[in-house]
């Protein structure tokens, strides 16, 4: 008799309530669900170690890229290889996305003095009657990012604006504070 | 939201309703069908020139069309699911190219070293590159909207495959038509043809088969 080792187990039992899920059963698919998120939190956090935050974040994101591509699977193929392949496909766009959170400060165009001057400044106005004269937008970006300190990211999903986008309005809002604490004029 | 409420959502409607192959072959056949009018409006009524080629030459071409779609469509579906071993079906697309190369070199053996030009080039090289590359246009545009359903873990490779896929669709319908004989032309002229919109899906890809 042949001896079954755990992973396959776990994937006759997985694939046993994908197909059940796929024909309607409610129940079976929850229960696919969950134990899927259990798989993919150890994935992720095999690999992003200690990024609590981001792990759950990426399994909450697999999930419902499973859910969107389900029609995506067929029987014959073996569940966890499924499930696999789009968590690693999550995991590449999430490290590639990271990547470019990470080199915001050099892409922001502020070099080290400028940003010191502006913190200086900044500290002897009054940032609310500044901040009153950008857009809604341009408000929402720099005093989630620069006043607050969240990340582009955090800020990004706090305002449902992309990540460009609050990097754009950060970077205009600045410059349009700068001109007019050095000029007392408009300037765009 | 904490995962399980979003499992609890999520587990609301398991079954899938989309069914995203049949969608692909649906819309490839559209596009197949547009590109089939262009040809009727510019190159006039299919098979005419099967009086001069004959059966065999007209089947060869077929057959060799028809192969090659086959092999890249399915290619190209299993490449838009995750998970799925690609090695066997990518294999499969050279059969038809190889046998195409067998016969090449039957005709290249009875030929005379100076002619050996016209079976590559035939009478209609450049007008037979043109035509498949602008038939495979309006299957490749189908194709990359229905292949949006699917899940290409490697956008650039399932876009490659999407473009081939369309270039084979657009030998198909151009064989109706096309009044060569020898499978050295259909070598030198359909392979290229075929590339083009595979060059273009592999461009693409990436841009609009991410998800």
């Amino acid at each position: 008799m042949k001896q079954y080792d755990k992973a396959d187990l776990l994937e006759a039992k997985l694939h046993a309530l994908m197909v059940a899920g796929m024909s309607g059963h409610s129940g079976a698919y929850r229960t696919l669900l969950s134990l899927s998120a259990d798989r993919l939190r150890s994935y992720f956090g095999r690999r992003l170690a200690g990024r609590d935050f981001d792990v759950e974040d990426l399994v909450q994101e697999t999930l419902i890229a499973l859910h969107r591509k389900r029609a995506t699977y067929e029987q014959s193929l073996p569940f966890t290889a499924w499930l696999h392949g789009i968590a690693r496909y999550r995991l590449i766009d999430f490290l590639r996305r990271d990547k470019r959170a990470v080199e915001v400060p050099v892409e922001d165009g502020f070099d080290e003095d400028e940003t010191d001057a502006f913190g200086a400044m900044l500290a002897q106005l009054d940032v609310e009657a500044l901040l009153a004269d950008l857009t809604p937008k341009q408000v929402a970006a720099i005093r989630l990012t620069r006043i607050e300190g969240y990340s582009v990211r955090e800020a990004a999903a706090m305002t449902g604006q992309s990540e460009p986008a609050v990097k754009v309005n950060v970077h205009r809002g600045l410059g349009r504070l700068m001109a007019r604490i050095k000029g007392g004029d408009d300037a765009d | 939201m904490r995962t399980d409420d979003l499992i609890a959502d999520l587990a609301e409607s398991p079954v899938a309703t989309a069914r995203p192959s049949l969608r692909i072959v649906g819309a490839m056949l559209g596009g197949w069908l547009v590109a089939l009018v262009a040809l009727l409006l510019v190159l006039g009524a299919p098979l005419a020139s099967l009086s001069q080629t004959g059966m065999l030459p007209f089947g060869v071409k077929s057959g060799f069309a028809i192969a090659f779609l086959a092999a890249s469509v399915s290619a190209a579906i299993a490449a838009g699911r995750p998970g799925k071993k690609l090695s066997l079906r990518l294999a499969l697309i050279a059969v038809p190219f190889l046998a195409l190369l067998a016969l090449m070199t039957l005709e290249l053996s009875s030929t005379p070293r100076g002619n050996w030009g016209g079976l590559f080039f035939g009478t209609t090289y450049m007008s037979c590159i043109a035509a498949i590359t602008l038939a495979s246009l309006p299957v490749l545009v189908s194709t990359l909207w229905a292949y949006r359903e699917m899940a290409p873990t490697r956008p650039a490779l399932a876009g490659l495959l999407a473009g081939l896929s369309s270039g084979a669709a657009a030998a198909v319908a151009y064989a109706l038509y096309c009044p060569e004989t020898t499978a050295s032309f259909l070598l030198a002229a359909y392979t290229p043809a075929a590339l083009a919109p595979a060059v273009a899906g592999w461009l693409l890809g990436p841009r609009l088969l991410r998800w």
